[in-house]
């Protein structure tokens, strides 16, 4: 088998230490580091030269310091579809994750930026995200579907539906769940329909329609 | 003796009563006939000098009686604006209520001739409260009775009416007030009312101890002084009201850096301490333990992130980025998403000056933080919408009532919505729900 082409990485990052790290345990775990930015413009600049597979930035960037870097991941998505983007966040927000995932959630992903010492669940989300997956951060998840509703069909779920409905909503495949909860992937399956039916939402063969349902769910 | 008759008409004339001076002249006149014309030592009228100097002396006495009722009613207007103008001095001044409340009641007393002059304040629990009082002769009421206001007195009736008024005699007239009064000699009261933000707050009272009473003008006199201590009372009430909240905001903004410090140094910086200690003693082992060196960096790892989540949460409660980021709408929807019941959201999308924003999601925040502690319910809904010409924001709940806007959340919440010119309302009755409306100007009140 060939060796798989090296997934090719611009990051966003204003502060020095911070962007030395995270290229150093990107390329630590196999990435192509291709091009750094420290602020917004320089990132969607970087990003359109270099045609990279996917970009991580920072949300707080110069040149505004708010969202700058959530923004300039949305115009990089608009002019380039095929590029993933995966904002690292301070901000336990859903809803910048919401708009990030406003037109597909397709290559997108929203972490908290003290994920990116959990190296595991870090290069996961990149990799996910530069191969058209998603990745949303599971406090983010949590927050989701722990929040207060009434007479919601979420309480009819069991605490391993739940489970997997969190899962799902992060952005793993049924493989990844599994992988996840240690149980089969026929037993994540027959869950997911589970939690479907209960929710009444339509099963969709497509993994981001399949996120896409469960997070508009969520919000809701 | 033509002289001495002269000058008496003038003496007379002076006093400025009319009908005495006319009597004088006449009678000046008469003795002049007696004295000095034929017949003498007769009061026969039978020389055209007589006619004469009868007219001359009353018309002199006359002109003299006018120009002493001019100068007399010249000089009394100018006393009573000298008074009033040392009186408005003081309370522009914004000199101790006591200092004015105390100017007041002397230079009324000396004005119009009382024996004495009180202020009183009627206590919300009906008492009549002697604030200030001067007397002529050193008896009066002293500062500080507090005696029940009922029976029939000056105090009642003005308290009553919110009028000025008078009572002409207290003989026989029930009340422990009544009955100090008649022990002070007291015989009639005129009084008229201190009006401090429409409400009747009490009476400025001027007795006399002689048969007669007051003279009609008086109430009029008293009503313009009893005004100059309504501004200074509602002065000084707004004084202190805007002393304690400048000190409540001063105090709340220290407390909460003492805060922030104490949190910091309990959680992040524990945290760190610890990752450090462990990194140090994993550098010791490092070639002779390799089992406990990646024991004490998992540790190091562990202590180093509950530390950024410990930060992350800090920095999250102290300015909220998604009220910058995305406005109110977005912001107040992510605090109903964290509330602890269902909470109905209905804000405008468009976007308001920061300190504004920041104000209303700090009220909506403080509000629904009160109802998850305390309100025990199970829907709360939050409203922002314009109102004459600001914002209006409404906060309900159905849970148990009985909030207090002295709780020490919401007065705080008062003076940030006050500071930057607004209002609050708290509707609170209990087992009924809590209503609390926040009004905000839009515009800058500077």
């Amino acid at each position: 088998m060939e060796p798989a082409r090296q997934i090719r990485v611009v990051v966003g990052e204003d502060q020095p230490l911070v962007r030395e790290g995270i290229v150093h345990v990107l390329q630590d775990g196999g990435f192509e580091i291709v091009a750094t930015a420290g602020d917004a413009r320089e990132l969607v600049h970087k990003v359109r030269a270099y045609h990279p597979d996917v970009v991580v930035t920072d949300i707080q960037m110069p040149p505004d310091r708010t969202d700058d870097g959530l923004r300039a991941a949305l115009e990089i998505r608009a002019a380039q579809p095929q590029v993933g983007v995966l904002v690292l966040s301070q901000f336990l927000e859903d809803r910048y994750a919401f708009d990030l995932v406003a037109d597909g959630a397709q290559g997108v992903g929203y972490l908290l930026k003290e994920k990116v010492g959990d190296l595991r669940m870090f290069t996961d989300a990149v990799h996910r995200v530069a191969t058209g997956g998603s990745a949303l951060d599971p406090d983010v998840v949590a927050r989701l579907i722990g929040r207060p509703r009434r007479d919601s069909p979420l309480d009819e779920l069991t605490k391993r539906e739940r489970e997997v409905l969190a899962l799902i909503a992060e952005g793993r495949s049924n493989a990844g769940v599994a992988e996840e909860l240690v149980v089969t992937v026929a037993a994540v399956e027959r869950h997911v329909t589970s939690i479907f039916d209960k929710l009444g939402l339509r099963q969709s063969p497509d993994q981001h329609r399949r996120v896409l349902a469960v997070l508009t769910y969520l919000r809701a | 003796m033509v002289l001495v008759l002269l000058a008496v008409v003038v003496a007379v004339s002076a006093s400025g009563n009319r009908a005495a001076t006319v009597l004088a002249a006449i009678s000046a006149a008469a003795w002049f006939d007696f004295f000095f014309t034929r017949p003498y030592y007769r009061f026969d009228v039978a020389h055209r000098a007589d006619l004469e100097t009868t007219l001359l002396l009353l018309l002199l006495g006359v002109a003299v009686t006018e120009l002493a009722v001019r100068e007399r009613s010249r000089n009394r207007a100018a006393r009573v604006e000298g008074a009033l103008r040392r009186v408005a001095t003081l309370v522009a001044r914004a000199a101790p209520p006591q200092a004015v409340f105390d100017a007041v009641c002397e230079e009324t007393g000396r004005l119009i001739g009382a024996t004495t002059v009180n202020l009183a304040h009627f206590t919300p629990d009906g008492f009549n409260l002697t604030i200030s009082g001067w007397s002529l002769r050193g008896v009066h009421v002293p500062t500080g009775t507090r005696l029940p206001l009922e029976g029939q007195t000056i105090n009642s009736l003005v308290q009553r009416t919110g009028a000025p008024g008078r009572f002409d005699s207290y003989d026989g007239t029930p009340g422990p007030l009544a009955a100090r009064l008649r022990e002070l000699g007291i015989a009639s009261e005129v009084g008229a009312p201190v009006v401090v933000n429409g409400q009747v707050w009490g009476a400025l009272i001027a007795g006399t101890d002689r048969p007669k009473p007051l003279p009609l003008r008086t109430e009029l006199r008293l009503a313009s002084f009893a005004d100059l201590i309504a501004t200074a009372i509602s002065n000084a009430t707004a004084q202190a009201e805007l002393l304690a909240s400048r000190a409540r905001i001063v105090n709340a903004g220290d407390a909460a850096r003492r805060r922030l410090a104490r949190d910091l140094h309990d959680g992040a910086q524990q945290r760190l301490v610890s990752a450090v200690m462990n990194l140090q003693m994993a550098d010791l082992r490092f070639d002779q333990d390799q089992g406990a060196t990646r024991r004490l960096l998992r540790e190091a790892l562990g202590h180093a992130r509950d530390g950024l989540t410990d930060l992350r949460e800090l920095a999250a409660g102290m300015h909220p980025s998604i009220l910058t980021n995305r406005g109110l709408h977005a912001a107040v929807d992510a605090l109903a998403r964290r509330s602890t019941c269902l909470v109905e959201v209905e804000v405008p999308d468009a976007r308001y000056p920061p300190q504004i924003e920041a104000a209303v999601y700090f009220v909506i925040a403080e509000a629904l933080t009160n109802v998850a502690k305390h309100a025990q319910a199970s829907r709360a809904a939050v409203r922002v919408a314009p109102h004459d010409g600001g914002l209006a924001i409404d906060i309900e709940d159905d849970g148990t009532g009985g909030a207090d806007i002295r709780g020490g959340g919401l007065l705080g919440l008062k003076d940030r919505v006050e500071a930057i010119g607004g209002g609050l309302k708290l509707d609170s009755p209990s087992g009924h729900g809590t209503r609390l409306r926040a009004t905000l100007p839009l515009s800058n009140p500077d």
